[in-house]
């Protein structure tokens, strides 16, 4: 007969209590290492599972959809893609975008013509937020409203918004010349509230604004200094308006520029549309910030190419004006730096110091002029540039450069994937589903391989405690050896104290995981919640949050905290399972060094 | 009981012949026992002395079957403890033999009725058997009012009659107790060599390591060790009248 179980657990733990610190120490990595296993087998779990009932199962039908942005299409180079602002820096390939729509697995394709981009008035309580619109067939708006998507001249155009991109990049100034922005400072609800409000259907839907295209000159009004006060947190900014002197010198030299080929005040005058929100996108492509009828895109354009045309003078462009190089402005006697910016909306501005009294803007970046501009190779492979012919601008000006499929069923969409993948046309799969179950894959595979490392390291120390147990305590197992323990009694003592180290370990580690879990899921729920779309400095959206809304293509699903703590028992037992593996297969070291000490050493004196 | 005592003093419990026991101190071999024959009767006892490093401990632990000789046999109750496995070793220790320190090695974190119950928790027994004989044991070394008491709440002398009680839990025939008085005053020290006497009033062979003189010559015979051999006057003449008395009355 062998000693009872019982018996050595409660020796294990009389024992423990004499080395009480020494004890608590070598737990410790036991225990976080449990606590990161317990929240790493619960949070991720839940998040899962929480999204699966509420939202994948809604969005599920979706995944008959796959955007094909242009990037699929579009290489790097030398191109005249008609659709796009400014001149194209990327050659379209067309022969691939057949190759993507043209796939048996497709049973609908919606092309997309086009894309333009403008200045919102005011959308909603969001103001002046700069959108880059795409053009969408009636039948895919379709999917997102059931109102009429086509463009009557007249008529205000139809909008889907994607609330995700609207942004806000220029600023109310009223009668200031400078503003200061707080982004950092989450307690500005009202800013807060504007983008959440973008999200809710009832408040958008029916809202009509304006919006101004071909903004000439499009230099920006304001540059904007931006700190970045910590990490991720949102910058503060600084905004100073130009001032009346630096747009005089502006206006000077654009006019020096601009006035041989255009009357420049024909060209100022502004061309704003007006828009009526009909639906909101829950984002199946992130670049555009709505969606409108396709030939509402051309009407845009045609519109600036007729502006453009009425204020044309008689002389012919020059090839120095319309080379690139040449096509900057430079003024000499200005205040300000200012850096290329994208087309349609000012970037980012520095005022480097008073002194500075150079600076540019490219004439791709002065919006209209460049709608004129078409662009061919020459004989040697260079671009040359040209005036653009004097016809209207029509559909057949324009190629799509970007479609949204639907496949026959939402099964079809690994496959489909896999088919644009064998004809070199990686598209990211940005469908909810692939990505939640790709957080979940990467956080059960980044918690196994640490309870594995970690694991080992854990054992290490429990078997270093053990070890240094057995040594300290060589006499006393000599005792317990002379009083009639077997080798097989002194190593079950020894693994039983592993063991219950590692349960208190456990137990401890559980108990903290479970509190880490709760206050995680709690704080993931409030972050989802408080998310809104893209940009949005205001928003206390932080990384998890604005990680899930994005994931969910800008749809912000209502998660339940207490959900959210919802353990895979399977994996996080056969984590606990493998630490508990790895700790007594190392403890089996000490356990077997402890079984060889002599029982002579209970007895042992000078002439021993 | 005059029986009794006098077949047990009759047989022989332990015989060592020749035994040789051999250690290796660096590359040295140090030779701790040299060719001791000895034999001890059941219910006797014994009172082993010798000044540090004769062999005495060594002697001790091959009593007690904690080594192998080198050479040599020993039979201890019947059985030659150097032809069995460890585990085999172990239980004939478990069974036969009680161990007395003299650093008591109690269990600081037992009390003192479950020190005496582990050697008997050891031996497969349920705790609630275990603790009741452990409770008469304790008994029986006149603790039965500190059974509750942790060791550190107990004096010197308290603390080796509970080891004695413990050494006595599996009811072994022979009692080992190495330096048992060492860390006692005098008055302990009396009171453990009466509860020895005692014990081997009942039947159990008691054998002691001593430094003590006194104590040695309350046994009835006292085995000298020097440099690992015994010494020829190793009976105590004084003291076998108690065992004679014993048998006549």
């Amino acid at each position: 007969m062998s000693m009872p179980l019982g018996f050595s657990v409660k020796v294990s733990l009389f024992s423990m209590r004499k080395r009480l610190i020494r004890t608590i120490l070598s737990l410790i990595p036991a225990v976080i290492l449990i606590a990161i296993m317990f929240v790493g087998s619960t949070i991720p779990n839940g998040l899962v599972n929480e999204l699966d009932e509420q939202v994948l199962k809604k969005v599920e039908t979706r995944q008959e959809i796959v955007a094909l942005d242009e990037y699929l299409f579009n290489q790097p180079g030398i191109g005249a893609a008609m659709g796009s602002s400014g001149m194209p820096e990327f050659e379209f390939n067309e022969a691939a975008f057949k190759t993507a729509v043209n796939s048996p697995l497709i049973k609908e394709v919606y092309e997309q013509f086009g894309a333009i981009s403008g200045q919102a008035d005011n959308i909603g309580n969001v103001k002046n937020p700069s959108l880059g619109l795409k053009g969408m067939s009636a039948e895919f708006s379709k999917l997102y409203s059931g109102k009429p998507f086509e463009y009557r001249a007249g008529e205000p155009i139809p909008i889907i918004l994607n609330p995700r991109s609207v942004s806000v990049q220029s600023y109310n100034f009223g009668n200031k010349t400078t503003m200061e922005l707080d982004y950092s400072n989450e307690k500005d609800t009202a800013s807060k509230l504007a983008y959440t409000e973008l999200r809710k259907p009832e408040t958008v839907v029916g809202q009509t604004f304006t919006m101004e295209f071909g903004k000439f000159p499009a230099y920006p009004e304001a540059f904007e200094e931006q700190q970045q006060t910590s990490g991720f947190a949102p910058p503060k900014s600084k905004i100073i308006k130009l001032t009346t002197n630096d747009q005089t010198i502006l206006d000077k030299r654009v006019n020096e520029i601009y006035s041989p080929y255009w009357r420049v005040e024909e060209l100022r005058k502004p061309t704003s549309l007006q828009f009526v929100v009909i639906g909101l996108t829950n984002g199946e492509d992130p670049n555009a910030g709505g969606y409108i009828p396709n030939n509402a895109v051309i009407a845009i354009w045609n519109s600036l190419y007729q502006k453009q045309l009425g204020a044309r003078t008689t002389k012919p462009l020059d090839k120095e004006f319309l080379s690139k190089e040449a096509n900057k402005i430079s003024v000499k006697q200005g205040k300000l730096s200012v850096q290329p910016f994208l087309s349609g909306g000012p970037s980012t501005w520095t005022k480097e110091s008073p002194e500075i009294s150079t600076w540019e803007i490219q004439l791709q970046n002065i919006g209209v002029p460049a709608l004129l501009v078409a662009t061919s190779k020459n004989a040697r492979g260079e671009t040359e540039y040209s005036e653009a012919a004097k016809q209207d601008i029509d559909k057949d000006s324009f190629v799509a450069t970007s479609a949204i499929v639907k496949l026959h069923s939402a099964d079809d969409r690994e496959a489909y994937l896999a088919y644009l993948k064998t004809n070199n046309l990686e598209v990211f799969d940005n469908s909810p589903l692939a990505m939640i179950r790709s957080i979940r894959s990467g956080a059960n595979t980044f918690v196994t391989w640490l309870t594995i490392i970690l694991g080992a390291i854990v054992a290490l120390i429990l078997m270093t405690t053990v070890s240094r147990f057995v040594a300290d305590s060589r006499r006393e197992i000599g005792v317990w050896r002379a009083i009639g323990a077997t080798r097989t009694d002194i190593t079950k003592l020894v693994l039983t104290r592993s063991s219950v180290l590692l349960v208190i370990g456990v137990g401890i580690g559980a108990l903290i995981g479970l509190g880490t879990s709760v206050w995680l899921a709690s704080e993931i729920a409030q972050q989802i919640s408080s998310a809104t779309s893209g940009f949005n400095p205001y928003a206390n959206q932080g990384f998890v949050g604005s990680l899930i809304v994005s994931l969910m293509g800008g749809e912000v699903p209502a998660l339940d905290a207490a959900n959210l703590v919802r353990p895979d028992w399977r994996l996080l037992f056969s984590r606990l399972g493998l630490l508990a593996g790895i700790t007594l297969l190392i403890s089996t070291i000490p356990a077997w060094r402890a079984s060889r000490i002599s029982p002579v050493t209970a007895i042992r004196d000078s002439d021993a | 009981m005059v029986l009794h005592v006098r077949i047990n003093f009759m047989s022989e419990i332990v015989t060592l012949h020749d035994v040789v026991k051999t250690y290796k101190k660096g590359d040295q071999p140090v030779k701790a026992l040299k060719n001791v024959s000895l034999t001890i009767a059941e219910g006797e006892s014994v009172a082993i002395m010798g000044p540090s490093g004769s062999g005495k401990s060594t002697l001790l632990q091959l009593l007690g079957s904690l080594d192998k000789p080198t050479s040599g046999d020993i039979q201890i109750d019947g059985k030659s403890p150097q032809k069995l496995s460890d585990a085999e070793r172990s239980k004939f220790r478990k069974n036969t033999i009680g161990f007395v320190f003299q650093q008591f090695y109690l269990q600081p974190f037992l009390s003192a009725l479950d020190n005496v119950a582990l050697p008997m928790r050891l031996n497969g027994m349920k705790a609630k058997p275990a603790r009741a004989a452990a409770s008469e044991l304790l008994e029986n070394v006149g603790l039965a009012a500190k059974t509750k008491h942790a060791p550190s709440e107990l004096s010197g002398g308290e603390m080796q009659r509970v080891a004695i009680a413990r050494a006595m839990a599996n009811n072994p025939k022979i009692l080992l107790a190495d330096e048992p008085t060492g860390n006692l005053d005098r008055k302990n020290a009396d009171s453990i060599v009466e509860l020895f006497q005692k014990l081997r009033v009942d039947g159990t062979t008691v054998i002691v390591v001593t430094h003590d003189e006194k104590v040695a010559n309350a046994f009835q015979r006292v085995i000298h060790i020097e440099n690992g051999s015994l010494q020829p006057a190793n009976i105590n003449t004084q003291e076998t009248a108690p065992v004679l008395e014993e048998m006549q009355a």
